[in-house]
């Protein structure tokens, strides 16, 4: 079975693996984060404690329980991610799959606008649309999805290049299978690796984007997210004044890295287990 | 030769008629009132009627997006909302501060990351390469912030050896002094970006490299028996170089996003610093011209990076 | 053999590709096919040789409007299909199939076979519900040699020979009245093709099929064929019934192809015409006749006449100068 030997391949390779473990911790995380600790609200009394027994990241400069906010952060993150992803996948599939497999002048210029896409200075673009559609933690998500298409489309459109030509797309346009089901079916099924490797990879920098924007101060006031904690740490001067509080940016900063870094090693674990050149 | 570099500046051309027309839009599709959002309600009522016939804010969409397209193009983005100032001349003031950071990240990108790149892929698999790669996983997740943070904490809080932010210490000195003082205080930003770009840099290079020395003719240039050294250098950086400057190329967009942050977190005071200054402030002016100033310096780079690439290849030449 | 009646007309059927013109290259174009004109008769099987880069499975494509044809007429059924719009097209494309030749990558490696062959049918509403789909699947299967069971099964578990077999389910699924068969066999070893072809001639008697066997193979043609018509860059060269294109040959290039069929040693009297060169380029194809530049027959006339097609006995369709006296007469 072709499928035993992609799982088999892949739990060969121990940073795949290992990126899937930390992701499954990341989710479980968000998923429980009610069941983990209450939301943070209001203020407290013991202000700015050092990692202790009784709160594991410190407090912040509200009295707040600083791992309590990660935890929450991570659900908003997650949260962002997932969105993000839906919307470049609902864009950018469907353009790189028409583009790969039509030719002609649909092809080119879907093909054009991916690459005026991929050439912008997006991070920028992104701050002038959160700032004029206002700091929803949706339209952040939506803003971030709508910008990341592009690269999705790109793997997708080199893919579906390859596939379309194979003998047994002509075969299913000869049986009269629609285009529809010949792009949407036949290619998507056999370009399913390389479009998945890139849709973690979209996780990975929707986090990068959105931690960006909230720490530009864009996000949503109203919502723990990562980025947010970091604005607040580096407003109230944690990073440089004396005393130094660096517990309130160094715990968060660390989980936005771990987050990135396993949904790539997750990626590159996928993308090494389908290559038949790095199986073994 | 001529044929490609029109080509080349055709899409230039286009790629910032998209980008200026995509902020357009936004500008003026969504539920807030363009209005507010281009001229500053705390501005004289003549200033704000000046301003509103200017941009034809009272006209139709269509029109205004003629005249805002030719108002751009003589480099008229409006009045800033905090300074009063033009735009153009705010964005100005900035933009040499960013290219400076830029010009010193690239150029400590290229000659740091290629290097590292071939040697990885001349060992390949090697210890070395395995911890190239580790490293690589590693780069292309940094957030931009935290190294900013770690870095201040670190070499500005802690050892106290560099200063905690700005691009010189007010006021100006003079002369050689001054420039001491500038590159004393670009260190942490300029490695900060240097480290979130690199990887990728290494990572293209290595991937090209190996394919080109599986290629026939380096082949055949070791089965002569010339020097190793030799083959890598004369033939193969050549060839291996291509895709690495196009990605580059490329990469100028990112970049420039992690200048927003790094500027931002070392108070450079550059046009990613302004981004952040005018989003606090709701300074939309300022926004949206800071946006297209951007916008047009990597379409620039780019086309230097694309110029580079035709110049080591000669595919591109010929064809014309 | 008794004339039936015409299923499918071909008129000047023409296919040319246009190809980028690269550096110090004039843009041209690739004639694959040209003014290709024949009739294929109910329940025959027309076998079309010739060696690689001959057009023939341009050919193919362009009856089957795989490919859209640069100018002539395919009509079935009384009309010209290469002009239906799509919607009209599906209803007689069904009855008009295709086997490939690749067994290995003319099946979608991630769908199950049974699948493969179930989608057309649901596709084309041949059955209403996707249990009676299955049913009909199934009955294929067995049909063309297959287990039941093997309807579960992903394409990478089956043989060259299976897979063929599953590709010829899957061709008949729309219960074709035409099958085009473009190289269908080249890809398997001897002993497999000798099935397939059998199977081939088992399926045409009991569903009353017409084939099109297109092959570079004389040998395997001159087995399954009733007619068989030799294409050389592009263009017919010679068209006749079986057992006289190989008892009463006339154009040189067949003679070269029959003398190059590997015979008997007890037979082996007949010496091999060696045809020199290449196949010349179809971008740039050579004056007059097409064939003369490998010709040992070549005269003056060749090089700048084109010769016209004569049928010179009933039936027999020769393209050569060598007969022209024939068509005065």
């Amino acid at each position: 079975m072709q499928n035993r030997t992609f799982v088999e391949s892949f739990v060969k390779k121990r940073l795949g693996l290992f990126g899937l473990l930390g992701v499954l911790v990341i989710v479980s995380l968000g998923l429980l984060a009610p069941l983990i600790s209450a939301y943070p609200k209001g203020y407290g009394t013991e202000i700015l404690l050092p990692p202790s027994e009784k709160f594991w990241f410190g407090t912040d400069g509200l009295g707040l329980d600083l791992f309590a906010q990660v935890v929450w952060g991570a659900r908003t993150s997650l949260y962002v991610s997932f969105v993000a992803v839906m919307v470049a996948a609902v864009i950018g599939i469907p353009a790189g799959l028409i583009s790969g497999y039509k030719k002609g002048l649909l092809g080119s210029l879907i093909d054009g606008i991916i690459d005026i896409f991929l050439t912008l200075p997006v991070l920028p673009l992104m701050i002038v649309i959160a700032a004029v559609v206002g700091s929803s933690i949706t339209n952040v998500a939506v803003v971030i999805g709508l910008l990341a298409w592009p690269s999705l489309a790109r793997v997708t459109r080199n893919s579906t290049l390859k596939v379309s030509e194979l003998q047994f797309i002509e075969a299913a346009r000869c049986v009269g299978i629609s285009p529809r089901m010949i792009l949407f079916k036949h290619i998507l099924l056999n370009i399913a690796g390389p479009v998945l490797v890139n849709l973690t990879l979209v996780m990975a920098t929707a986090v990068l984007s959105e931690s960006g924007l909230s720490f530009l101060g864009l996000g949503d006031p109203t919502t723990w997210s990562w980025g947010t904690i970091l604005k607040k740490a580096w407003d109230a001067g944690a990073v440089i004044d004396t005393p130094n509080p660096w517990w309130w940016w160094f715990f968060t900063s660390s989980f936005i890295m771990i987050y990135v870094i396993c949904f790539n090693l997750l990626g590159s674990g996928i993308n090494d287990a389908l290559n038949p050149k790095t199986r073994d | 030769m001529a044929n490609y570099l029109i080509r080349r500046i055709l899409k230039a051309l286009l790629t910032i008629f998209v980008s200026a027309t995509i902020v357009f839009f936004i500008i003026r599709l969504m539920p807030a009132d363009p209005v507010t959002l281009l001229v500053d309600p705390k501005m004289g009522p003549e200033v704000q009627q000046a301003m509103m016939q200017q941009f034809g804010l009272d006209k139709s969409i269509g029109l205004q997006y003629v005249i805002f397209i030719q108002q751009t193009l003589s480099g008229n983005l409006g009045i800033s909302f905090k300074t009063r100032e033009p735009v153009t001349t705010v964005i100005m003031q900035k933009l040499p501060w960013t290219l400076l950071l830029l010009f010193i990240v690239v150029t400590l990108t290229l000659v740091i990351g290629i290097p590292i790149g071939m040697l990885a892929a001349k060992k390949r698999d090697g210890l070395f390469d395995k911890f190239i790669n580790v490293l690589i996983v590693m780069g292309i997740s940094i957030f931009i912030p935290f190294l900013s943070f770690a870095f201040l904490y670190f070499f500005a809080y802690y050892l106290k050896l560099l200063p905690t932010g700005g691009a010189y210490t007010p006021p100006p000195a003079k002369g050689f002094d001054y420039i001491l003082d500038v590159a004393r205080h670009a260190i942490l930003p300029s490695l900060t970006l240097f480290i979130g770009n690199v990887a990728t840099i290494i990572l293209y290079t290595r991937n090209s490299m190996i394919d080109v020395l599986k290629e026939d003719y380096i082949r055949t240039a070791f089965s002569k028996g010339w020097n190793e050294k030799y083959v890598v250098r004369r033939h193969a950086l050549k060839n291996a170089l291509i895709p690495t400057i196009t990605v580059a190329g490329i990469m100028i967009g990112s970049m420039v996003g992690g200048a927003v942050m790094t500027e931002t977190v070392y108070g450079w005071p550059g046009v990613g610093r302004l981004i952040y200054d005018s989003v606090s402030s709701m300074d939309f002016p300022v926004l949206q011209g800071a946006f297209i100033t951007l916008a047009v310096s990597v379409v620039v780079m780019n086309i230097i990076a694309d110029l580079v690439v035709a110049w080591l290849d000669p595919r591109i030449k010929l064809g014309g | 053999m008794p004339m039936a009646e015409k299923i499918l007309e071909v008129k000047g059927l023409t296919k040319y590709f246009d190809v980028q013109g690269g550096f110090l290259k004039k843009k041209g174009q690739v004639r694959a096919v040209e003014n290709i004109c024949f009739d294929l008769y109910n329940s025959e099987t027309l076998g079309i040789v010739g060696e690689s880069g001959s057009g023939k499975s341009t050919l193919g494509r362009a009856l089957l409007k795989l490919l859209k044809s640069t100018s002539g007429e395919v009509v079935y059924k009384g009309k010209n299909i290469l002009d239906l719009s799509d919607t009209n097209l599906s209803l007689i494309r069904r009855e008009l199939q295709m086997v490939f030749q690749d067994p290995y990558a003319s099946l979608n490696p991630r769908i199950k076979v049974g699948n493969t062959i179930a989608e057309p049918i649901l596709a084309n509403k041949m059955v209403s519900t996707s249990g009676q789909a299955r049913e009909k699947t199934l009955k294929l299967l067995e049909l063309v040699g297959l287990r039941p069971e093997m309807y579960e099964r992903f394409p990478h578990e089956f043989s060259g020979g299976q897979r063929q077999r599953i590709s010829i389910a899957r061709a008949l699924a729309l219960e074709p009245k035409v099958l085009v068969c473009d190289e269908a066999v080249s890809a398997l070893d001897v002993s497999v093709q000798a099935q397939i072809l059998n199977l081939f001639n088992q399926l045409k008697n009991q569903l009353d099929l017409t084939y099109i066997f297109i092959s570079h193979d004389l040998a395997v043609t001159k087995y399954i064929s009733n007619r068989i018509m030799v294409m050389y860059l592009g263009e017919v060269m010679e068209l006749a019934p079986t057992e006289k294109l190989f008892s009463k040959t006339f154009h040189p290039y067949t003679e070269a192809l029959i003398s190059a069929i590997p015979e008997p040693s007890t037979k082996g009297k007949r010496k091999r015409i060696i045809l020199e060169g290449d196949i010349p380029s179809p971008i740039d194809p050579p004056s007059g006749c097409k064939f003369r530049t490998r010709c040992f027959k070549t005269m003056k006339k060749c090089k700048n006449v084109h010769p016209e097609m004569v049928e010179v006995e009933s039936n027999h369709f020769v393209r050569c100068h060598l007969y022209d006296a024939r068509k005065e007469a």
